[in-house]
């Protein structure tokens, strides 16, 4: 029943979101609602609350107010994190002496629902080698971001947050970052994307949102 | 494994050094009993007066003070490396840290028995053996249990520390913290009837020398240690136990309430 009723008013519903940190509000009365198969854009100028939204619906921040339901769950409630949840916020970091295809691998071994060719599949799908001996620490600032978008994809999540997706990338990168998000959403994902890029956010978005100074904007420039 | 075999090395090498004072020692005073070597090297200060523990203090301070600077970021690099890709992957706060807690207490475990095993070693190549086998059996498990316990806090609380101010204060804290309660009982020996401090204080409950055990009594007697009446080996490991089960409690709050937002880097 209570599925039920979410599934009518959206996948991930967040009310009256709000979030201090040292005295400073960085999130104002964000209140939003979400739906699968959909890609969500937010764009703002830098420190505006697109990323601190984004760390608050993946469970990473705790709201100093308000709610954050994730397909029927009460972040900090029913469960820490969302399930199946793929992230890229801000910094690609991995562990520097390792290949990507070994990042991957021990990422993926924490849930445990994708094999190695999964993981090769996901590698080769942002373009990159999968047998590439590379460590990490000698990628490019665009392999860095790819090997991120990889992680987030690999396991086929049902919610994918990115933020500056196609940060570092060329126009053929940026091309095939923009496919692979039309993809996921084609299979019924639900994406939230945040850039500073215009474009990415025209191009891609079912729906725009613009942040300033914590506070959530519709296209429209309407307060949520 | 590099960086394992790196700490296994500085545990072995304080082993070594500790090893070779006590093995000194007990020459000075003929004497081949294992289990006194074992007081003498991890048994703890042997008087709580304070002009006799100079050395005493690094006895028992360096080897904790090694183990917290080696473990201090155990729990921090989880959000220093990719802690976004990692956290995200597990459903539960409490199970990350649940996970970590054990294989803490696990890791300071190793780092004793690997310098028990070494003093053995160094022991009975030295000619010692146990002057009585039921002695030498509790003494080493007690002072063992003592150690790991005591040691265990420390870094417990260097650790969540750390998540809370950052690694170096956490790990300062944690030196000062211990070296005043190690030194406090000396400090106030023969001001007034201290006892009471020395049962609170978990320092001194980490140390064998000073209760009144029959079995720590034997050889306190014997060579003169300061031993403390009613303050017995079980009542020290229930109090420390306790303070462990404190501290879990403190740091699941805090893991469920933290913020998670240390950008990602590579290490």
């Amino acid at each position: 029943m209570i599925i039920r009723r979410f599934k009518e008013l959206g996948e991930i519903r967040i009310i009256g979101l709000n979030k201090e940190i040292k005295g400073n509000k960085v999130l104002r009365d964000i209140n939003i609602e979400m739906s699968k198969g959909k890609i969500y854009g937010f764009y703002g100028r830098n420190g505006s609350g697109k990323t601190m939204l984004f760390r608050a619906v993946s469970g990473l921040i705790k709201p100093t107010s308000g709610e954050i339901f994730v397909f029927g769950k009460k972040l900090g409630r029913d469960t820490s994190f969302p399930e199946n949840l793929g992230l890229i916020i801000e910094n690609v970091g991995f562990w520097s002496q390792y290949t990507g295809f070994w990042n991957l691998k021990y990422l993926a071994s924490i849930r445990n629902i994708i094999n190695d060719e999964e993981i090769r599949s996901a590698i080769k799908r942002v373009g990159l080698n999968p047998e590439d001996k590379k460590i990490y620490k000698k990628y490019s600032l665009g392999m860095k971001q790819r090997l991120g978008i990889a992680q987030a994809i690999m396991e086929r999540p049902e919610l994918i947050i990115l933020d500056e997706p196609t940060n570092a990338l060329d126009s053929e990168g940026i091309d095939l970052v923009r496919n692979i998000l039309l993809e996921e959403k084609d299979r019924g994902a639900l994406i939230m994307i945040a850039s500073h890029n215009k474009e990415d956010i025209n191009l891609l978005s079912d729906e725009k949102y613009m942040m300033d100074n914590g506070s959530l904007f519709s296209e429209l420039g309407e307060g949520q | 494994m590099r960086n394992f075999i790196y700490k296994i090395c500085l545990a072995a090498t304080i082993s070594i050094i500790i090893g070779m004072y006590a093995i000194n020692l007990m020459r000075i005073e003929n004497n081949t009993s294992l289990e006194i070597l074992y007081i003498i090297g991890y048994g703890g200060l042997f008087s709580f007066d304070f002009d006799s523990n100079i050395f005493g203090f690094l006895r028992v301070l360096v080897p904790q003070f090694l183990l917290v600077f080696l473990l201090a970021e155990y729990m921090y690099s989880d959000f220093k490396i990719c802690s976004v890709y990692v956290f995200t992957r597990a459903n539960r706060r409490h199970s990350w840290f649940l996970k970590k807690f054990f294989s803490l207490l696990i890791i300071t475990l190793v780092y004793y028995v690997v310098q028990f095993v070494i003093l053995l070693v160094m022991g009975v190549l030295s000619g010692f053996s146990p002057e009585r086998f039921d002695v030498f059996v509790r003494v080493v498990i007690s002072s063992l249990v003592l150690h790991v316990l005591i040691a265990f806090i420390l870094v417990c609380v260097a650790n969540l520390l750390s998540l809370k101010v950052g690694i170096n204060f956490g790990y300062m804290c944690v030196i000062i913290f211990n070296t005043v309660m190690i030194m406090t009982p000396s400090v106030t020996y023969g001001l007034f009837d201290n006892s009471i401090i020395i049962k609170i204080l978990p320092g001194s409950n980490g140390m064998l020398l000073g209760h009144s055990d029959n079995f720590v009594k034997v050889i306190s007697d014997k060579f003169g240690f300061d031993t403390l009446e009613g303050f017995s080996v079980s009542f020290s490991i229930i109090y420390l136990i306790t303070i462990i089960i404190v501290l879990f409690y403190i740091g699941s709050k805090l893991i469920e309430y933290l913020d998670i937002i240390n950008d990602n880097k590579e290490v």
